[in-house]
């Protein structure tokens, strides 16, 4: 077992097969064989890091996404049931998780962050989309208005 | 200059999103103008729930390589209108340096795009293909004019597009004298097949070549090569629109094959959960043409339900859906359960002209004709008089189990439809409830009854005409005087009819033609004054008085009908089911013959054998006296023909012993001494009665079911209204009297064939 100091100073434990699904985390205990000394997470929040520690648990075993060499793939927003249970129940901090994952390196998690919250722009109208993200409208009624018809490059423009 | 590049600020991470000020409670930006709630996206996550938890969310915090992260898996129209949403963002995506995420965008669509054309931007594509406005006036428009790379309604389209015909053609040579620049023009269609220019490239097109021309250093080779260029650029994009328009067309099939994919995965959750609370022989028996039946269709149309969200319904929808579908279903349930009480009644009706056919059998072969067989309750009385097939019905279970099996019989019309688990159990036990000696007590009791109702009628009548001129109370034995003669009221019958007819006759049990309510004051109908009985005796009823109106249905319709059996909560008119209605049901059917009675009280009082008070219709029966009518002289005739001959003004029948034959002795009049417990004159053979009396006793066929009459003279059966015309035309008979032929007619269930 190996323990892990979150930002705010609390310890998690977790296996090594758990950790190990963190790119980060699997080349730090590489070097560091004791288990007896914390590996601390600066970056991480407790709240965040729990649920990160959860989504390893269960994804235990699983093979290890292999990065795409085709880079311009068709992505389908596909998300399996646990998946989607965990990352609605975690919305609330869905960016801290990306977050955590992409400093993690967990590949599987990021993407999982990443087709959640674009599963949430997909289909929205301009005005779902500044509500659900709370973005200002700073467009003025004519200035939407001839967005609407200009549709060239901005520098084109 | 464009405002829009100089108002675009440079993107950081905290332009993209401003985090909104803290507002009050019920103030929240995010609450639906109607007050409702909303789901959005795929989650079930409220999007009031979501703006709460997203407003601490530290998006603007993302790195940027993250934010495209997420970009990567959304498609154009989606980077269309988040690009729409403030400067930062349009700053970020219209961006040229942000083509491979509109790249990426396409490479996510299904089916696959068509590729960039040369004419558009990433922007401009993705506007062109998913945004289905018009381009003009922005109104809702499906129509793609794919080569002018715009969307037109009707309205714009007389605006924006001429004709492609002669007199455009004239006119555009006229201008610049030379029409092949026509030729690249875009074109597009209207409502009809007729191609159309488009006036804004056709005036582009125009304006550039008038500057050619007239500018300096234009000559024709320069001119030819603009106009080549221009034709192969429009061949270019005439090509790639048939790509998009093929695009389009797949990609509706595609989204009409998704939306019937949703449809039906609604269903089926809706199907499960129905099954699941119990309903799942109504759906099995709701047939339908297509996957589901109509009411899980309608329900997976349901307005409350968000058709968008491609996951299963939950809980809430449900609920929502569910008074729809359980009224539909409830209804289904009931329907059900009339088809197994239906299938339940047929089995009876046919069992019990089986055990009738059986019973008759029986008493052929033992040659002995000393029971009387009609007088059997018919199977309106078994449903509706308390018994033991009435509680038979009440007591065994209903199943609503719609698989059916036919059983066959002895032969191919005797089947039943019946439910094999269920059906054929209760075909049993109707057997073997009509084979107890519950049942032949139950017979018993309910002719017993019948006779009282019979007295009931008789006892009333003569209260009120006083028809016997004495004070003393009715008693059974009454109802066999032969002055005692009752009447069918049912409609073209008329009949008059003696206590054992009445038990018997035909019209009693019919189901239609029942006497209309007001018709009712009749003078045989109870509740009437006896003065006007008396007065209504007297009067001539042949013209004078209306003909009698009659209703096609049950008299009790809207009423609690006394057929009515409620098992399972739903209530079962048997009788009309079966078409037969107990015995006199709505007590109409049967009353008291004034006349016939008057008749036949004069007739027996001026006999000097017969005694008018005490003579008993087995005694006529039995020695049946031959009758002549002074007035009309018609040939001679038998008792029952006494009653055609009701009109006493007209005609004057008596008693003729003169024609009696020579073997007759009055003293030979059987006398019969009166006993209650086997009131059936057939019992009662008199040694040394009449050939005649002999002929009257018992015998009949299954085929006189049918047919309801035998012709005595040459024994062929008969229907009973061809009786007259047979034996006027066969026998030369003007008189039809009773012992003309033999009236089978009776109440019976069908026999079967």
């Amino acid at each position: 077992m190996f323990t892990l100091l979150s930002e705010d100073g609390i310890s998690f434990q977790a296996e090594r097969d758990v950790l190990e699904r963190s790119v980060l985390l699997k080349n730090m205990l590489e070097d560091v064989q004791d288990s007896s000394n914390s590996i601390p997470l600066p970056n991480v929040a407790s709240a965040v890091l729990e649920k990160v520690l959860h989504f390893c648990e269960h994804h235990r075993g699983d093979p290890l996404p292999v990065p795409e060499e085709d880079e311009t793939r068709m992505r389908k927003i596909v998300i399996e049931d646990w998946d989607y249970d965990f990352i609605s129940a975690n919305c609330d901090i869905v960016f801290e998780i990306i977050m955590a994952a992409n400093y993690l390196d967990i590949k599987d998690l990021l993407d999982l962050g990443c087709k959640y919250v674009a599963s949430l722009i997909k289909g929205k109208s301009t005005e779902q989309i500044r509500e659900l993200f709370h973005i200002v409208n700073d467009l003025t009624p004519e200035e939407e208005e001839k967005i609407k018809k200009e549709n060239q490059w901005a520098e084109a423009v | 200059m464009n405002p829009l590049t100089v108002t675009t600020p440079p993107l950081t991470s905290d332009s993209l999103i401003h985090p909104p000020k803290r507002r009050r409670n019920g103030d929240d930006g995010s609450a639906e103008p109607n007050g409702k709630r909303r789901r959005i996206g795929g989650g079930n996550v409220t999007r009031r729930k979501r703006n709460i938890l997203l407003k601490a969310a530290i998006i603007q915090e993302l790195p940027l390589e993250l934010i495209f992260e997420i970009l990567y898996h959304l498609q154009p129209y989606d980077l269309l209108r988040l690009a729409r949403t403030s400067h930062a963002f349009r700053g970020l995506l219209m961006h040229k340096t942000s083509a491979f995420l509109w790249r990426q965008a396409r490479v996510n669509v299904e089916p696959t795009l068509p590729a960039l054309p040369f004419d558009l931007t990433e922007p401009a594509y993705a506007h062109m293909l998913f945004h289905h406005y018009c381009t003009f006036c922005e109104k809702r428009c499906e129509k793609a004019m794919w080569e002018c790379r715009v969307r037109c309604c009707k309205k714009c389209f007389k605006n924006k597009f001429i004709p492609d015909n002669t007199d455009t053609r004239n006119s555009c040579f006229n201008l610049l004298q030379n029409d092949r620049v026509l030729s690249a023009v875009p074109k597009a269609t209207g409502d009809g097949f007729r191609p159309h220019l488009y006036i804004e490239v056709l005036d582009s097109l125009t304006s550039e070549l008038l500057n050619l021309t007239t500018g300096s250093g234009a000559d024709n080779g320069t001119i030819e090569e603009w106009i080549s260029y221009r034709v192969s650029q429009y061949t270019t994009v005439k090509s790639h629109a048939t790509e998009c328009a093929s695009w389009d067309s797949a990609r509706k099939a595609l989204l009409a094959q998704e939306r019937a994919d949703a449809r039906n995965r609604r269903c089926e959750w809706i199907e499960e959960r129905a099954i699941t609370e119990g309903w799942d022989c109504e759906i099995k028996s709701l047939h339908s043409y297509s996957r589901f039946p109509l009411v899980i269709t309608h329900a997976g149309n349901h307005p409350s339900i968000n058709k968008k969200d491609k996951n299963a319904l939950t809980d809430a929808d449900w609920l929502r859906i569910k008074p729809t579908i359980i009224l539909r279903l409830q209804s289904q349930r009931t329907e059900l359960y009339r088809q197994a009480m239906r299938r339940r009644l047929l089995l009876l009706q046919d069992t019990y002209a089986k055990f009738l056919v059986a019973s008759v059998s029986d008493v052929l072969n033992s040659q002995e004709p000393a029971r009387r067989l009609w007088s059997i309750p018919s199977l309106g009385d078994l449903l509706t008089f308390s018994g033991p097939i009435r509680h038979l019905l009440e007591s065994t279970p209903l199943s609503r189990d719609p698989v059916l099996t036919p059983i066959w019989g002895s032969n191919l019309k005797d089947f039943s439809i019946v439910n094999a688990s269920n059906d054929t159990d209760f075909f049993n036990l109707i057997q073997s409830t009509l084979s107890s000696s519950e049942f032949a007590e139950f017979m018993e009791e309910w002719k017993n009854e019948k006779e009282k109702e019979l007295l009931s009628i008789y006892s009333r009548a003569t209260v009120a005409s006083d028809c016997t001129g004495t004070d003393t109370e009715a008693q059974l034995s009454d109802l066999h005087l032969a002055t005692t003669v009752f009447k069918c009221n049912a409609l073209g019958c008329g009949k008059a009819l003696y206590y054992d007819e009445a038990l018997e006759h035909n019209c009693t049990t019919r189901y239609h033609f029942e006497q209309e309510a007001s018709f009712t004051s009749r003078p045989s109908c109870p509740g009437i004054e006896p003065s006007q009985n008396q007065s209504l005796l007297n009067t001539d009823w042949s013209r004078s008085k209306p003909l009698p109106s009659f209703v096609y249905g049950s008299s009790n319709e809207g009423n609690s009908s006394p057929s009515s059996i409620v098992l399972h909560g739903i209530s079962f008119d048997c009788c009309e089911i079966l078409q037969v209605k107990p015995w006199n049901d709505g007590g109409n059917r049967i009353s008291f013959n004034y006349r016939g009675s008057r008749l036949a009280r004069r007739i027996l009082e001026r006999d000097r054998y017969f005694d008018s008070c005490k003579t008993t219709i087995e005694q006529i029966r039995a020695c049946d006296p031959p009758l002549s009518c002074n007035t009309c002289f018609w040939s001679k005739f038998r008792w029952p023909g006494i009653f055609l001959h009701e009109d006493v003004k007209i005609h004057d029948p008596v008693i003729d012993w003169a024609e009696w034959s020579s073997s007759f002795a009055p003293s030979l009049i059987p006398q019969f001494e009166w006993d209650n417990s086997s009131p059936d004159w057939y019992s009662s053979q008199t040694p040394g009665t009449s050939t005649q009396a002999q002929d009257n006793s018992f015998s009949f066929s299954l085929e006189e079911w049918v047919f309801g009459s035998r012709c005595r003279l040459c024994n062929e059966l008969l229907h009973p209204m061809a009786v007259s015309e047979h034996l006027r035309l066969l026998h030369d008979t003007r008189t039809v009297e009773g012992n003309s032929y033999l009236d089978t007619n009776s109440r019976l269930p069908r026999a079967p064939t």
